[in-house]
């Protein structure tokens, strides 16, 4: 068992490195397009700007920094957006009719566990492809808002909670603390815990996992959970900011947007490599693309060409060198 | 070593799109198009002093040629009105691409772009009211195009005037007209069935409203009430092909815009329906929106009537306004603005100008229009 942790570990540090080198070509290239943007868009770099970038990174970047876990297991979670709808819509219905923001606020982490476990139970213990069990929870969860809601906007959250996300400590907003808390807690997870590694190992070689004693079906199950568990988070942090929950809050254009920041902070699609930082790197990166297209008054089919020709090149990014055909 | 080359072209590719296609929407190089033929006003002697006036349009989409026409509509009027009052105009427009999520984002933008009146084109007319209280509390003035906040909606989440088509007159001077028709053929309606369109926006409250007043009226049961989705044609299909199986008598129908109609058309067809006025098949069909698709219907009989959507003279009424705000004076009817659109009909419908309709078409409508 001894041997098993230390070769574990070993290939954690090993994969550690990797993700370090890619991390920080990713780090300069955003580093070069911050400067520039700010040397030549008017009222970029202003207090209110970056702290709105990070704001509107915070929501999807929360789901993505889940969606890493499972892409790092070689997954996807095509739910996300959705299970998020359906969590707010319950959990923002109950504090409607109650006032009891706490007890709504467990409803909408619930509905988006159980979700989660059933994406978790259909990969592990079915065998079922990622891709096609959260396409239809996907769709199941999105059926389920709109019959919930019978297709209606859902006010009435609580002053207080509202209030509470909207503030501001020491000029920080509260919604960027939350998301930076998140990124320590899953960072901490990822890289200083066995079941990080375990997570890295099972998607690099499931097999090879197996046969070290990994429980790679807990493994994956957990990081189904965990990403489960973000879209809850995010559900609750998009629903105090727009102050409502509605069926149609997870459009598919969002997971677009929570891939993305996967993609191009340096997650493989082919799983085993990917970092928690990188992934806010890339929510933020896609945040700060659409602010500066939004603010240099870019067309819409622009903004959208762009953000898919970042996607194209990231993903050639991870696979150059990977493959030979 | 490639990985870094490849990376330099990603900033590099970026860079050159992003600076080869922004396009500073200044009063300066402003679009020369003229919507509609309009013609605008003279321009009188301009103020010694210039103030700069940044208009933010945060449009719910742009999927349907009609958003074109609010995006190109408004950029005109407000260019022409600001300019003509002395102002400074820029005027940047941004699509939510039916997000609400997005929505709110794309406001804080153009707040952080320094917009001091955002105009908001809102998907949905509860959540839009955290975003006008946001856009308030930055001093930028709120005001709601072809869109209306919760009626219900108070104090800072109030916006500060709203300039909408009347829906409620669209769907109602739409259907009456359709009626008449159906009464000069000696028809009578049966199996009456409504299109409803997306249940968050007010339009489509107010247009179901027009449509079960005119039935209240005329003593007409509404059969069936189907749904169409987000406008989605292909829901309007599905949902519309299912009521037609089940009500197969039907000869009576209301789209809630013209944007529905190939929808509408696909599931008269699959039901056998799908015939012009005077065939014994045709199904009476009252639209609304005046869109490309409604304009040719109109003419070749199959669509009775639609009344259009006034979008030319919601953007003057909108850019007024504007102007008003910016110069602290009182908005008439308290700051909420209706306005009526003329009713098309299968004999009037080629009489009218400035007919957005017209102006966005892949193909010219005008050849459908009675030879002279």
């Amino acid at each position: 068992m001894y041997q098993l942790t230390k070769r574990i570990s070993a290939q954690g540090m090993n994969i550690s490195k990797k993700i370090s080198k890619q991390n920080q070509v990713m780090f300069i290239l955003f580093a070069v397009l911050f400067v520039i943007l700010s040397l030549t868009i008017d009222r970029f770099l202003t207090a209110y700007n970056i702290f709105n970038i990070i704001t509107q990174a915070s929501i999807y970047g929360t789901m993505a920094i889940g969606l890493t876990f499972v892409m790092i297991t070689g997954g996807i979670d095509l739910s996300l957006p959705t299970a998020m709808a359906a969590g707010a819509v319950v959990g923002v219905m109950y504090m409607a009719e109650t006032g009891n923001a706490f007890i709504g606020c467990l409803l909408i982490v619930f509905v988006c566990l159980v979700v989660g476990a059933i994406n978790a139970v259909a990969v592990t213990v079915w065998n079922m492809p990622s891709l096609i069990v959260t396409l239809a929870t996907q769709t199941v969860a999105t059926g389920f808002a709109v019959w919930y809601t019978n297709y209606l906007t859902i006010t009435g959250i609580p002053k207080g909670l509202i209030n509470f996300f909207r503030a501001s400590a020491f000029s920080i907003p509260v919604y960027v603390i939350i998301f930076l808390i998140i990124i320590v807690t899953c960072h901490f997870i990822l890289t200083k815990t066995t079941y990080g590694r375990w997570l890295y190992f099972v998607g690099q070689n499931i097999n090879t996992a197996k046969v070290s004693g990994v429980p790679t079906g807990l493994t994956i199950s957990a990081a189904y959970l965990i990403s489960a568990l973000t879209a809850s988070l995010a559900g609750i942090m998009l629903a105090t900011q727009i102050g409502s929950a509605q069926p149609g809050m997870g459009r598919p254009s969002t997971f677009l947007d929570i891939v993305s920041s996967a993609v191009i902070g340096g997650v493989s699609t082919n799983g085993g490599k990917g970092t928690v930082i990188g992934t806010a790197f890339g929510a933020v990166f896609i945040a700060l693309l659409s602010n500066a297209m939004n603010l240099l008054g870019l067309q819409f089919y622009t903004t959208l060409m762009i953000k898919g020709l970042v996607i194209i090149l990231a993903t050639a990014m991870d696979n150059f060198g990977r493959h030979r055909y | 070593m490639k990985k870094a080359v490849l990376s330099l072209f990603l900033v590099l590719t970026l860079l050159v799109t992003l600076i080869g296609c922004s396009t500073p929407q200044t009063a300066s190089n402003a679009t020369t198009e003229q919507p509609a033929a309009q013609e605008t006003p003279a321009k009188s002697e301009a103020p010694a002093e210039v103030k700069d006036l940044k208009v933010g349009f945060v449009i719910s989409s742009l999927h349907e040629p009609i958003f074109k026409a609010y995006q190109d509509y408004l950029k005109k009027a407000v260019t022409d009105a600001g300019t003509e009052a002395g102002y400074n105009v820029s005027f940047t427009c941004v699509s939510s691409d039916l997000d609400i999520a997005k929505e709110s984002a794309n406001v804080r933008d153009m707040l952080a772009a320094g917009s001091n009146v955002i105009i908001l084109n809102t998907i949905d007319s509860k959540a839009c009211l955290a975003t006008i209280e946001e856009a308030h509390k930055a001093g930028a003035k709120v005001v709601m195009f072809c869109r209306e906040a919760d009626p219900e909606a108070s104090g800072i989440q109030k916006p500060d005037v709203t300039i909408n088509m009347d829906s409620y007159d669209q769907a109602y001077t739409s259907l009456k007209r359709t009626l008449e028709y159906m009464k000069e053929d000696g028809v009578e309606p049966v199996d009456m069935i409504s299109c409803m369109g997306y249940m968050l926006d007010q339009n489509a409250i107010n247009r179901q409203n027009g449509v079960q007043d005119v039935c209240m009226e005329e003593g007409i049961a509404i059969k069936q009430i189907v749904s169409c989705g987000v406008w989605e044609p292909e829901v309007t299909l599905a949902n519309l092909t299912a009521a037609l199986q089940a009500n197969p008598n039907c000869n009576l129908i209301y789209a809630p815009s013209d944007s529905q109609l190939s929808g509408v058309q696909k599931a008269l067809e699959r039901a056998g329906k799908w015939a012009p006025r005077g065939d014994k098949k045709h199904v009476y069909l009252a639209g609304t929106d005046v869109f490309p698709e409604g304009y040719k219907l109109l003419a070749l009989k199959y669509e009775e009537a639609s009344t259009e959507n006034p979008v030319w003279p919601c953007a003057v009424k909108t850019a007024e306004s504007i102007v008003k705000l910016m110069k602290g004076e009182t908005i008439e009817s308290d700051g909420f603005i209706k306005v009526k659109g003329r009713v098309y009909d299968q004999d009037n419908y080629h009489t009218f100008d400035y007919t957005w309709a017209k102006d966005y078409s892949t193909e010219d409508l005008s050849q459908y229009d009675p030879k002279k």
